[in-house]
């Protein structure tokens, strides 16, 4: 469900109902995107509830432009990310979530899929914030190239070459001995 | 399936080929396809409830904190309005102030006007103010002339301003000589353009204004000068025909020095009577094209004292026993017929063209409507002296109160 542009006038005027409307769409969303990239639970629930108290401050000077309104709550939540990256030094592949294992019990069998996640996460980590971005917004949100472009602020052609520079740099991490044949072009 | 290296377009293509068809990329070969394949397929981190309360808390917080904080759209239209509050008051005074009838500021105009009417009691300026809406008026007037227009009201109203100024202390009589002599000149050019279909009724009510009782009737310079230049000229003349041969259109055509003729048609007598054969009033000037003293109204009846070397002025005494010198062709020796198509001249009715300007020596100009604005009777042989109506796109040259062409320009203390 996205917002209207009446409701999102009427929170500008300070109209909670529409203010909690906007919270409730965008909650799990700016969750899900916050979580993916950060590690700490705290860490998440502080930049996700800071994303929503900055937006209610800010919304009497956002401007309607036509961009959908999520876009704006990503970027917030993504300069967010970013100061708090800086804040901590913390390497990103210290710590990977525990809440993965414990908000998704894992079958007895999946323990390999367990490390598979967890290097998937890690290589993740280890990439460009504009090529996580990208690669989150397409492939974990399930959003279009043009979708991604409007989030991002960048052209589709700049997103699609993102798209390919993160993918292959995140199929180098996963699987180096695979990617030299395919980049030498060898074929089966 | 493709194992072959993609660009970043073909590699979006064939990623966007396979979402459309719903098509798994679980077993491509393409490695970066893969990889997508896996993002695709990670578990969402999912939103715990306590944790969702906690955010839920934080932010419910953060909205009512918000309904404190006076939205911030709202300044803009708060400095919106300031700016155009600060323009309406600087601004439009000062735009208004040119507007005629039928322009779209003259409503403000008039509003600024009645807030200075209402404050001139307080500050006692109402001398000056009266005198300024005459003024304002009168030029209104004009302008409307040189569109080709005349409106009646605008004259009425700058006459009951002027009346007001004579009621007052202080008044500056220049300035008020000055309004008449404009308004005079915008009726009497309305009446020439045909504009104005009651032209006795405008030419009476500008008789009849009170502003006449500001003209003084004798300028104190005048006299020693005539005396000491006059004199001998005039008792020069012992010989004239009677009195009862001079027909009222007869023409005054006099030698300076010599004694008249007894065969002339016209004799001068030592202290001939005459009158002003002219349609409009006339200068009186302190010496043949010297500046001028007073006015004269049309069929006043005059004493002949004399004339120059050439005969083109005329010395003259007026009834209140004030001389100076007129231009030959508007004097007409015998008694001034009755009744006029012009207004009637009354005792006392001579004006006195004594404004700040027209005081200076030599200073080209009219000070009242004199015949210049009336093209029946002024024939262009003393240009100087009488220059000949002009249409009231050009005023300039015809008015006999020099009226501005554009009277904001000049308009004083606006």
């Amino acid at each position: 469900m996205e917002i209207t542009q009446r409701t999102i006038q009427q929170a500008q005027q300070g109209n909670s109902k529409a203010i909690s409307q906007i919270y409730e769409t965008y909650l799990q969303r700016i969750y899900r995107y916050v979580a993916y990239r950060v590690n700490d639970e705290r860490d998440i629930e502080d930049i996700t509830a800071e994303v929503f108290i900055k937006m209610i401050e800010a919304l009497p000077s956002y401007q309607i432009t036509g961009a959908p309104f999520e876009a704006w709550l990503y970027r917030i939540a993504y300069s967010r990310i970013i100061d708090m990256r800086r804040k901590r030094t913390r390497h990103p592949q210290e710590d990977l979530p525990e809440r993965m294992a414990s908000e998704q019990p894992t079958p007895e069998q999946n323990v390999l899929d367990e490390q598979a996640d967890h290097e998937l996460r890690s290589a993740f980590s280890s990439l460009k914030e504009d090529d996580q971005n990208v690669l989150y917004l397409r492939f974990v949100e399930g959003k279009t190239h043009k979708e991604v472009a409007k989030i991002v602020n960048k052209s589709v052609t700049a997103v699609k070459a993102t798209q390919h520079r993160a993918l292959t740099r995140l199929a180098n991490l996963l699987g180096q001995e695979k990617m030299r044949h395919y980049f030498r072009g060898d074929h089966d | 399936m493709t194992k072959k290296r993609l660009d970043f377009k073909q590699l979006a293509d064939y990623l966007d080929q396979k979402e459309a068809e719903s098509d798994t990329t679980e077993h491509d070969d393409n490695p970066l396809v893969q990889v997508a394949y896996r993002l695709q397929q990670d578990r969402m981190p999912q939103l715990s409830e306590a944790t969702r309360q906690r955010i839920d808390a934080r932010v419910s917080e953060a909205i009512k904190a918000q309904k404190t904080i006076r939205p911030r759209s709202y300044r803009l239209p708060m400095l919106a309005s300031a700016a155009v509050l600060i323009i309406v008051l600087i601004f439009v005074p000062v735009m208004s102030a040119s507007a005629v009838p039928g322009d779209l500021l003259y409503g403000t105009k008039r509003l600024i006007e009645r807030a200075e009417r209402a404050a001139a009691p307080i500050l006692n300026t109402e001398a000056g103010m009266y005198l300024r809406l005459a003024q304002r008026r009168a030029d209104e007037a004009l302008i409307l002339l040189e569109r080709g227009t005349f409106t009646e009201e605008l004259i009425n109203e700058s006459l009951d301003n002027l009346n007001q100024v004579t009621s007052t202390e202080r008044v500056e009589i220049g300035r008020a000589i000055q309004v008449f002599t404009t308004l005079e000149y915008v009726v009497e050019t309305a009446i020439v353009l045909n504009l104005n279909d009651d032209a006795d009724t405008m030419r009476e009510v500008l008789s009849d204004a009170p502003v006449n009782t500001l003209i003084p009737t004798t300028p104190p310079t005048m006299l020693p000068t005539l005396t000491a230049t006059m004199a001998p000229t005039t008792s020069a003349t012992p010989t004239s025909t009677p009195e009862p041969s001079i027909t009222a259109s007869t023409t005054v055509t006099l030698p300076s020095t010599v004694p008249v003729s007894p065969s002339s048609d016209t004799v001068l007598q030592p202290t001939e009577r005459g009158f002003i054969d002219a349609t409009a009033r006339v200068n009186v000037r302190i010496e043949p094209r010297g500046a001028v003293v007073t006015v004269v109204n049309p069929l006043t009846t005059i004493e002949i004292l004399g004339q120059n070397e050439d005969g083109s002025w005329i010395q003259i005494e007026l009834p209140d026993g004030s001389r100076g010198w007129i231009v030959e062709r508007f004097v007409t020796i015998g008694e001034a017929p009755q009744p006029t198509p012009m207004r009637t001249p009354s005792v006392g009715d001579e004006h006195t063209g004594n404004s700040d300007e027209c005081q200076r020596p030599g200073a080209n100009c009219n000070v009242t409507g004199e015949p210049s604005e009336l093209p029946d009777n002024i024939p262009d042989t003393h240009s100087e002296e009488q220059p000949p109506v002009q249409p009231p796109a050009n005023p300039p040259d015809a008015p006999p109160a020099n009226p501005p062409t554009n009277p904001s320009d000049n308009r004083p203390g606006g």
